[in-house]
């Protein structure tokens, strides 16, 4: 698309007058200064031979052409690219490709600017020439700024700064600077761009790169425009407008009186806007730009109109009427026939006004629909693929929460899993415990009361048949040595069934029984015992009772099979809610913590009061006698 | 002399009888158990002598001379039993019984007790007055309630020692110096150390 300056150069102010048609002016006008940069380094090599003499002499007549005849521009540096490639001259090359790509950048034309810059991006692999490589990356950085990648732009303009400040190509440095500006005006940044633009005119001023100045000045221009402060604005404009009246630089002249033009049409001091648009418009004729002397025109039409000089307007279109049909830009066409029609309407020719209104709608369709709606449309799949990743780092984050989610409940039922198994072993092994201690009760229980009826049955039934034969035998004395025989059975019977279960503990208790047992082992050892017993009153439950008796029993035996003492107290003391068995012996004693080799006899008694829920302690120390006390709840 | 049987083995009880006839006793009746002897002596004669067996079904020989001695005061009573522990001879004299002999004693001793009985003396056999005798004289032959080391708790709690230094001293854990220490004031009848040490000073266990 043709570059139109006029009337297109502040984007902010332009759109508020107009609507649309701006944003290609600024970029216009930002493209220009950055040319003027790009072509300022383009010197010929010294010592270069014929062909590169050659190629040198077409980028200079590209340089000095680029402004004001594109065509022999163009023409130039297409035999400067073609030469360089034919003979090899690399370094030419790289600066034929970028004044080539920067033309086609102008004159909008991405492909093929891009085309240059990938080849020059090529070339840059096998070469070190610096100061055209920030000038490749500069390229880049406006291709990416034409297509509205920002942060790519101020990328490859990041790295183009980068190679010039290290190059020292300080005229790099300030162009770059002055492009960043550009990319944050797009971004509405203006402040950042008033920042970046001060550096390069800081450079620009040190170096006296007076053309640099006034692009910077023309750039700093719109960025006042854009705050507000429209004096600064037309200070800034007025400073760049002299220095390049100055320079003879007329096409920038041309396009700062265009700026100057909608400043003023702002301020609505439409006699300054109508003086500076005339100044466009006379120049841009001198220099038979048709696009820009159209659009000094149609700026001129506009200010009539507002100003209700619809004959003036009239006029213009009759004057331009053949310029516009042949050389008219889209847009410049379609503004066209809109005031053609509007001026028809005032003349009450209502059936050229329409044919003028759909002619301008048909043009107005085409820019739009070529230009705009590609913007749009790319906008919008940048939009969407951002809304789609955006998307998919929330389905992300949502499928993370999930797991989580997941891994947290599955954690939560693991222990919920461990917990239960836990708690139903604890369980098992306390049903274990106490089935295991009930069988025994059952089974100790069972086993007493067939002791008891083996010796009732030894004591009443054999025992009492026994005595009958030695009552008939005792009238015979001459069986004086059977009778003894019949005795010592008799004994032996009677003593087995005591030992079995002893009839003094089921007839008069436990107390009786004990008093008995220790009163029979006194007898038949020779060990002195003594028995006290304290709150017992009555008796006790029967199983409680053998088991006791079981116990004290066990004890004595161990006293007299193994202490070697010669007393043995007994004391059996009922509290309100405990009774006490205690079996102190005066004997040798041992070392407890050797306990577990005790025998059976110990083992016995701790069965019998764990069946009780009791507590056995034994207390012993070498040659200190042992005690033994037992504690059953009651 | 007219007896009444009381035994629940029909064997022994028609040898015992034989004996008894033969030295001219008259049986006048037998019983199987201790509710049958009862009932025989509400409705008949009354006996002399009851010939009593402890070991009997539905009610022994312990609770039929209990009731006898409440009830019928001028029987007298022979336990003819196979119990020999001298606890059963104590409990049975306790009661009041008038003789005591072993089933397997013999036709001599059984003669000889009814015949000592009914003179109005009290019959123990041989055996007999020899295990009552340890029965009841030996427990009564130790002198004090207190073992000696009770005593020498007592002792070391009247010099103000703590269950740990009277641990020490004796060789005893401490839980068997706190039962020692309960089971003595217990046994006392007292309800703290302090009553525990006047009590020792007034009976001179300790100076």
């Amino acid at each position: 698309m043709d570059v139109k300056p006029t009337g297109l150069l502040f984007f902010g102010l332009v759109r508020k007058i107009n609507g649309k048609a701006g944003s290609m002016g600024q970029a216009s006008f930002i493209l220009f200064f950055i040319a003027q940069f790009i072509l300022a380094s383009y010197m010929p090599s010294p010592v270069a031979p014929n062909d590169s003499i050659r190629i040198a002499r077409h980028i200079e007549t590209f340089q000095n052409e680029l402004y004001s005849d594109t065509a022999i521009a163009h023409q130039s540096i297409d035999s400067a690219v073609l030469l360089a490639i034919k003979f090899n001259e690399p370094r030419l090359l790289l600066k034929a490709l970028n004044g080539r790509s920067q033309l086609y950048l102008m004159r909008n034309k991405q492909k093929e600017a891009k085309k240059d810059i990938d080849r020059a991006l090529e070339l840059q692999n096998n070469r070190r020439d610096w100061v055209d490589f920030s000038s490749t990356y500069s390229n880049l950085g406006l291709y990416f700024f034409n297509r509205a990648e920002f942060e790519s732009s101020v990328e490859a303009h990041i790295s183009a700064a980068k190679i010039a400040e290290q190059n020292d190509y300080v005229l790099g440095l300030a162009r770059s600077y002055n492009n960043i500006g550009n990319v944050y005006i797009k971004l509405k940044d203006y402040l950042m761009a008033r920042e970046y633009y001060n550096k390069a005119y800081a450079i620009a001023e040190e170096e006296n790169m007076k053309g640099g100045m006034a692009h910077v000045l023309g750039n700093l221009g719109i960025v006042y425009t854009n705050l507000g402060k429209l004096d600064s604005a037309i200070y800034s404009i007025r400073k760049s407008l002299d220095i390049h009246r100055a320079q003879n630089n007329l096409m920038q002249v041309a396009y700062n009186y265009s700026n100057l033009g909608q400043l003023f049409r702002r301020l609505d001091r439409t006699d300054s806007a109508r003086f500076y648009y005339n100044q466009y418009l006379e120049l841009s004729k001198q220099q038979q730009n048709d696009q820009n002397v159209l659009s000094a025109v149609i700026s001129l039409m506009e200010i009539e109109m507002q100003s209700g000089n619809i004959d003036r307007v009239a006029q213009y279109l009759s004057d331009y009427d053949n310029l516009f049909r042949q050389n008219g830009s889209m847009e410049l066409k379609s503004k066209y026939y809109q005031l053609k029609s509007e001026v028809l309407e005032h003349q009450n020719d209502w059936e050229m006004a329409l044919q003028a209104r759909k002619l301008h709608e048909q043009w107005q369709d085409s820019t739009e629909g070529k230009d705009l709606r590609a913007e749009v449309e790319a906008l919008n799949i940048r939009y969407q693929t951002e809304q789609k990743e955006k998307e998919l780092l929330e389905q992300k984050a949502l499928l993370a929460q999930r797991e989580n989610i997941i891994i947290m409940i599955s954690l939560i039922a693991v222990f919920a899993l461990i917990l239960t198994a836990l708690v139903f072993m604890l369980y098992r092994q306390k049903r274990e415990n106490r089935y295991q201690k009930e069988s025994i009760a059952a089974i100790t229980a069972a086993q007493e009361k067939e002791r008891q009826r083996v010796a009732r049955d030894l004591h009443d039934s054999v025992g009492v048949m026994l005595a009958n034969l030695k009552n008939q035998l005792s009238v015979h004395k001459h069986l004086k040595e059977e009778m003894d025989v019949l005795n010592s059975i008799s004994g032996e019977v009677r003593q087995i069934s005591h030992d079995m279960m002893p009839g003094t503990l089921k007839k008069f208790g436990l107390e009786a029984a004990i008093r008995s047992e220790l009163d029979i082992t006194s007898k038949s050892t020779g060990l002195q015992t003594t028995f006290n017993e304290i709150g017992l009153n009555g008796h006790l439950d029967e199983e409680m009772e053998v088991h006791l008796y079981r116990i004290v029993q066990e004890a004595v035996q161990n006293v007299v099979k193994h202490a070697g003492a010669s007393t043995l107290n007994l004391s059996l003391t009922r509290d309100f809610d405990s009774l006490n068995v205690m079996i102190e012996d005066d004997g040798k004693g041992f070392d407890t913590s050797g306990m577990k080799s005790q025998g059976l006899g110990l083992k016995n008694i701790r069965t019998r009061v764990a069946l009780l829920n009791g507590k056995l302690s034994i207390d012993s120390h070498p040659s200190a006698g042992t005690s033994m006390i037992i504690e059953i709840p009651l | 002399m007219k007896i009444l049987l009381a035994d629940d083995h029909r064997m022994f009880i028609e040898g015992i009888s034989y004996m008894l006839r033969e030295a001219g006793c008259e049986v006048v009746g037998i019983a199987q158990n201790g509710t049958e002897a009862l009932a025989f002596l509400q409705q008949n004669d009354y006996p002399d002598l009851l010939m009593l067996d402890i070991e009997m079904p539905e009610m022994d020989g312990v609770e039929v001379a209990e009731k006898i001695k409440e009830e019928y005061t001028e029987l007298k009573i022979i336990v003819l039993t196979m119990h020999d522990e001298p606890e059963f001879i104590r409990q049975m004299l306790k009661l009041g019984v008038d003789g005591y002999i072993l089933k397997d004693a013999g036709k001599e001793i059984l003669v000889e007790a009814v015949e000592t009985v009914k003179s109005g003396k009290k019959y123990f056999g041989e055996k007999i007055t020899e295990n009552v005798f340890s029965g009841f004289t030996q427990p009564k032959s130790i002198p004090t309630k207190l073992t000696q080391r009770e005593l020498e708790i007592i002792r070391l709690i009247a010099d103000q020692k703590t269950t740990g230094q009277m641990a020490r001293e004796l060789f005893l854990s401490k839980h068997t110096i706190e039962t020692h220490r309960k089971n003595i004031l217990l046994k006392l009848g007292l309800k703290n150390s302090a009553g525990l040490v006047k009590y020792a000073m007034k009976h001179g266990l300790i100076e």
